[in-house]
């Protein structure tokens, strides 16, 4: 369910195409470092988005650096790292986590690296238990929904939203914290939504679970997909940002509907 | 209390550009980590979180009275004069003020149904809408709306919910096609390989 939070690049200077990138390489970067060459594996562009919207709105300093990975072995390339890439990272691995365990429940994949992960989780659990606790709780609902094949995306997208905008309250006393949980919901509900789309057809093919309506018409999807999207952009313009503002509203009002678009050709 | 944007430092005139600027200059200056913990700064730091709140959360919300309701939601925040206002829907008007939607929420839900008031379905859809549930606010205004036909910031907030759509719609059309595509060889594993 992850990777639908791009950015248009085809709107996007030079320069802040180099923004966007030396953040993404922060969070590869801290990935590597807290878990080990295979959590790359979990990056997402979710995660930077996360990681930019806190950062500019603490303007958080910045640490800059130059590396050589191991995906691009050949040209050294800049990143960009803050306190919030670690915290993005952490999340990543949570969110990551839970929904590895939903796969070896469902299709009995991904044992081994569960177990890996299992051995992380106390820690993280410990260290941010309000979040954890949403995460567990949503995703049990969601797994009891869809276990009695209910069929209402609205009400399963909220329950996705719901978890992510916990993820975005990074600190509950903050006084953006109400503003960060409602940009966190629309996105969360936008994602759900829109991955349901986007495997409509496999799971059909499939057997699986899949919350929407055999004969639902693109229309009805866009407007549902309008209604996650303008409850993001809302809470999210009451945010005070102005750092990579430009980047982030390419990405939340252009970019998230790329693979809607690319299904439609 | 005083005018929010001299608060900030800006003119009445000042863009929401400017009041987000000024608004993270000053944070930090206040900012427990630079100031340290004096009381002075504190008050400061609310002084400015007020602000900012009346200028940005409050701007297009519920300003001025409500068709004799006896409700206003201006400046000074949600003011009820109605005494007999139960004691629920008082606790869900002072988290609002306080952006506490999800404990607004709450206070809200130990309504049992058959005592749910248009007032309950209007508090119940702003709340939700500022946790990012629209769904839950556009069902709800409504059923404000036909319990209250009357009601003037009833019909405001759902102007308000359609407007936001419409708008982000709007924007989101301003950034024209999507002709070159979304970095489409970053798939996990080769992560930045594309973007340039």
């Amino acid at each position: 369910m992850f990777g639908y939070v791009l950015a248009n690049s085809s709107s996007l200077s030079k320069e802040e195409k180099e923004v966007y990138k030396a953040h993404y390489c922060g969070l590869c970067h801290v990935l590597r470092e807290r878990y080990g060459q295979k959590a790359i594996m979990a990056l997402s562009y979710d995660m930077v988005f996360l990681e930019m919207v806190l950062s500019d709105l603490t303007d958080a300093d910045e640490t800059k650096g130059s590396e050589r990975c191991v995906t691009h072995p050949v040209k050294e390339h800049p990143y960009i790292t803050t306190s919030f890439t670690e915290y993005a990272a952490d999340m990543q691995m949570l969110l990551g986590y839970y929904s590895l365990l939903d796969k070896v429940k469902d299709e009995g994949k991904g044992k081994s690296e569960e177990k890996k992960m299992r051995t992380l989780l106390p820690q993280l659990e410990k260290k941010y238990p309000r979040i954890a606790e949403s995460i567990k709780k949503g995703l049990d609902a969601i797994n009891e929904n869809e276990d009695r094949n209910l069929k209402e995306p609205e009400t399963m997208s909220l329950l996705f939203g719901k978890i992510l905008g916990e993820v975005f309250a990074y600190d509950d006393t903050s006084f953006f914290s109400s503003d960060l949980r409602g940009l966190g919901c629309g996105l969360g509900r936008f994602i759900y939504l829109l991955d349901a789309w986007c495997d409509r057809k496999k799971d059909e093919k499939e057997g699986a679970y899949n919350p929407l309506d055999k004969n639902i018409t693109e229309e009805n999807m866009r407007q549902m997909l309008l209604d996650a999207g303008a409850a993001a952009s809302d809470a999210f313009e009451r945010l005070p940002l102005n750092q990579h503002v430009f980047i982030l509203r390419n990405i939340l009002y252009s970019g998230i509907w790329s693979k809607f678009k690319e299904e439609k050709k | 209390m005083n005018d929010p944007y001299s608060v900030l430092g800006l003119k009445p005139d000042a863009s929401d550009e400017e009041v987000k600027k000024a608004y993270k200059t000053l944070a930090k200056k206040y900012h427990p980590d630079v100031a340290g913990n004096s009381p002075e700064a504190a008050r400061k730091m609310q002084e400015i979180n007020a602000a900012y709140d009346q200028i940005i959360n409050h701007k297009d919300s519920f300003s001025g009275q409500s068709q004799g309701y006896g409700y206003s939601y201006g400046y000074g925040g949600y003011n009820s004069t109605n005494e007999e206002e139960p004691i629920e829907l008082r606790a869900a008007v002072a988290y609002i003020n306080a952006r506490r939607f999800v404990e607004a929420l709450n206070a809200l839900n130990s309504v049992p149904y058959a005592k749910r008031s248009g007032r309950w379905y209007y508090l119940a859809a702003y709340a939700e809408a500022h946790t990012g549930d629209t769904v839950s606010a556009m069902r709800d205004i409504e059923t404000a709306i036909q319990k209250e036909p009357g009601n003037g910031t009833y019909h405001a907030f759902k102007d308000r919910l359609t407007g936001r759509r419409s708008a982000y719609e709007d924007y989101s059309r301003s950034f024209g096609g999507f002709s070159t595509g979304f970095f489409p060889c970053c798939f996990p594993f080769f992560p930045c390989c594309c973007i340039i």
